[in-house]
């Protein structure tokens, strides 16, 4: 531990581009992520914001080994994950967990409550039945939904609690990197604030670090240490919450007058 | 370049139901699955929504907001049920309608932009799946109605439109996805659209495009809008506000009143929690504790007696856990169900 190093995920000169079409014809390339550096900090929250479609994601699915990028090195604590033979590179990645975007898709619809959230579990292979079930059911009710759902299934869950499921099942094998994309959508006030509340428990007790890709400037700000933003595939600009909440509230009026202009710039060209 | 939307003018205002486009009354919907008691979701739930106008309905999540919506629409799940009430929507009760003329009127009539991001075909081009609504509902030339299609596109905020259009959902981000399911409830124009978090996953920018466009249609073919959200941004676009807890209504009336002078508790904590705190600086642990309403959501499958919002409540009366409030009207067309307001009414 007193050798830990600074920051706990580190992405150096990632680059990825999505190649689509099979013939030279119809090849279209999509350059998502352009020489991105990135680096989060042992115990700290690092939120990412950037336009729709501008790489969050596919960022997010390369730091987690879900996309092998083209270019570039993934840092996890100090290792470079690229060196690492496959078994070490397996258990090194244990630390980092993902929350995916569309929670309710990426659950599986076949499976109970306590069987998503134990899952990982399972397949970690240190638990036994007993051990498991008391840790997934601890989580379940941290995120504040109740044991005794425990035997339903996803379509019998709302959106919300589908989010909150999603987020328990990545916390059960306390991870060391927790990475969050949009895990604040469709959820109301209230509950945001309880799981950024939890999120922060966690952080202060476990020593997590989280990477939140999220559009909610609002809970960003409060939530979140630094802020980094994206646009095109790189990281144009990188500050402390405080700085980007002062420059976010300056901004709201530029970004607020195209909705006021809106629907009469519509109109006219619809009249045209 | 074609705009969107100038080959059309059904722009039908009159209404044989008078002012309400849609009036939904005393709805009940049961949810009884295998291994659980019957539950009941929504309990006497009644609303209108006029023409052009747009109403908000908020809530704690799993509160039944999408069980509203998809009554609707009538494509509950298989498990449950509508067990009393009624639809009314433009003078025609929607409830014993058959399949067949059920079909013409979704997509057509009322639409609906659904919450989770899931909904369009993996194997089909994007543009084939909203040019596939347009050709269910309407009938035309191939090359006019693939211009409609990307000039809705490119009001969206999708400029990019001949990529997005031949490409595949996975070929897309969150964002664009959600774009193009929005794109696939506004292409017939309906009477009605039900938008479930039509905003999610989108950035403060393209949401404001996406208003723009609600605020365009609304306008300009009297659309009606019910909007289920939480994003602040969506809400401010809205007339009328609902406020849903536990399977009710307990507050409804127009945004300002409701967003300035919130009367249930429910309602008060919930806009309480949005405040901005500003103790972004200070950097303790304390202090950066966010606010929420403390307590669990109730359970649909237990039935209280009384209020359900009375065990977070901070201004519980021995009443309310005794005896099930009333809407009591404070003002005009504010409604509260709370008993705090019952002496006033």
């Amino acid at each position: 531990m007193d050798s830990a190093p600074t920051f706990a995920l580190e992405a150096r000169g990632l680059c990825k581009t999505f190649v689509r079409g099979r013939w030279w014809h119809n090849r279209l390339r999509h350059c998502a992520l352009e020489n991105v550096n990135l680096a989060l900090q042992q115990r700290t929250t690092l939120a990412l914001v950037g336009k729709s479609g501008c790489g969050k994601t596919a960022l997010a699915m390369c730091l987690v080994g879900l996309e092998q990028p083209d270019r570039g090195e993934i840092v996890l604590n100090g290792q470079s994950l690229q060196t690492l033979n496959r078994p070490s590179a397996i258990a090194a990645r244990k630390e980092v967990q993902l929350v995916f975007q569309d929670s309710g898709s990426a659950l599986n619809p076949r499976m109970s409550a306590m069987q998503i959230v134990e899952e990982p579990l399972v397949l970690c292979g240190k638990y036994s039945r007993k051990q498991r079930w008391d840790l997934a059911a601890a989580m379940m009710e941290r995120v504040g939904i109740s044991p005794k759902w425990s035997h339903r299934q996803p379509s019998e869950f709302s959106g919300g609690q589908k989010q909150r499921l999603a987020i328990a099942r990545a916390l059960v094998l306390q991870p060391k990197v927790l990475i969050m994309d949009e895990i604040f959508v469709g959820l109301d006030r209230s509950i945001q604030n309880q799981i950024a509340n939890l999120l922060m428990e966690l952080q202060q007790s476990h020593g997590l670090s989280y990477l939140c890709i999220s559009h909610n400037l609002g809970l960003v700000s409060q939530f979140a240490d630094r802020v980094a933003v994206m646009d095109k595939g790189r990281i144009v600009d990188e500050t402390s919450s405080s700085d980007f909440s002062a420059r976010a509230q300056g901004d709201s009026a530029t970004v607020s007058t195209p909705c006021q202009q809106g629907p009469s710039a519509l109109g006219t060209s619809a009249g045209a | 370049m074609k705009v969107w939307d100038a080959n059309q003018d059904r722009a039908a205002l009159s209404n044989p139901a008078g002012d309400n486009l849609l009036a939904v009354c005393e709805l009940t919907v049961n949810f009884c699955s295998n291994h659980e008691p019957e539950s009941q979701v929504l309990k006497h739930v009644g609303f209108t929504i006029a023409n052009a106008e747009i109403v908000a309905l908020l809530g704690e999540s799993g509160c039944g907001k999408t069980t509203t919506a998809l009554s609707l629409i009538q494509s509950l799940p298989p498990d449950a049920r509508i067990t009393a009430g009624s639809i009314v929507f433009n003078g025609r009760s929607l409830l014993g309608l058959n399949e067949a003329r059920l079909r013409e009127i979704r997509g057509s009539e009322i639409s609906i932009i659904y919450q989770d991001a899931d909904v369009l075909n993996p194997v089909m081009r994007v543009g084939n799946q909203v040019m596939e609504m347009l050709r269910a509902h309407q009938s035309g030339k191939a090359v006019q109605m693939r211009e409609d299609i990307c000039a809705l596109f490119m009001s969206l905020g999708l400029e990019d439109c001949d990529r997005i259009y031949h490409s595949f959902p996975h070929q897309l981000s969150g964002g664009q996805r959600r774009r193009v399911a929005v794109a696939q409830a506004l292409i017939c124009k309906p009477r009605l659209i039900i938008a479930d978090e039509p905003t999610a996953w989108l950035d403060s920018e393209t949401t404001a495009e996406i208003l723009a466009v609600f605020r365009h249609l609304r306008q300009v073919y009297g659309t009606a809008f019910l909007l289920i959200s939480h994003d602040p941004d969506a809400l401010m676009a809205a007339d009328r506000v609902l406020v849903m807890y536990g399977g009710e209504i307990v507050e409804s009336g127009p945004r300002r009143e409701i967003f300035e002078r919130p009367k249930h508790p429910y309602t008060t904590a919930l806009l309480e929690c949005s405040k901005r705190t500003n103790t972004v600086t200070d950097c303790s642990f304390i202090s950066r504790r966010l606010p929420c309403i403390p307590g669990h959501a109730p359970d649909p499958s237990e039935v209280l007696p009384g209020c359900a919002f009375s065990s977070r409540c901070g201004h519980r009366m021995e009443v309310c856990e005794s005896r099930h409030p009333d809407l009591h009207e404070v003002s005009q067309a504010h409604a509260v169900r709370c008993f705090q307001y019952e002496t006033t009414s």
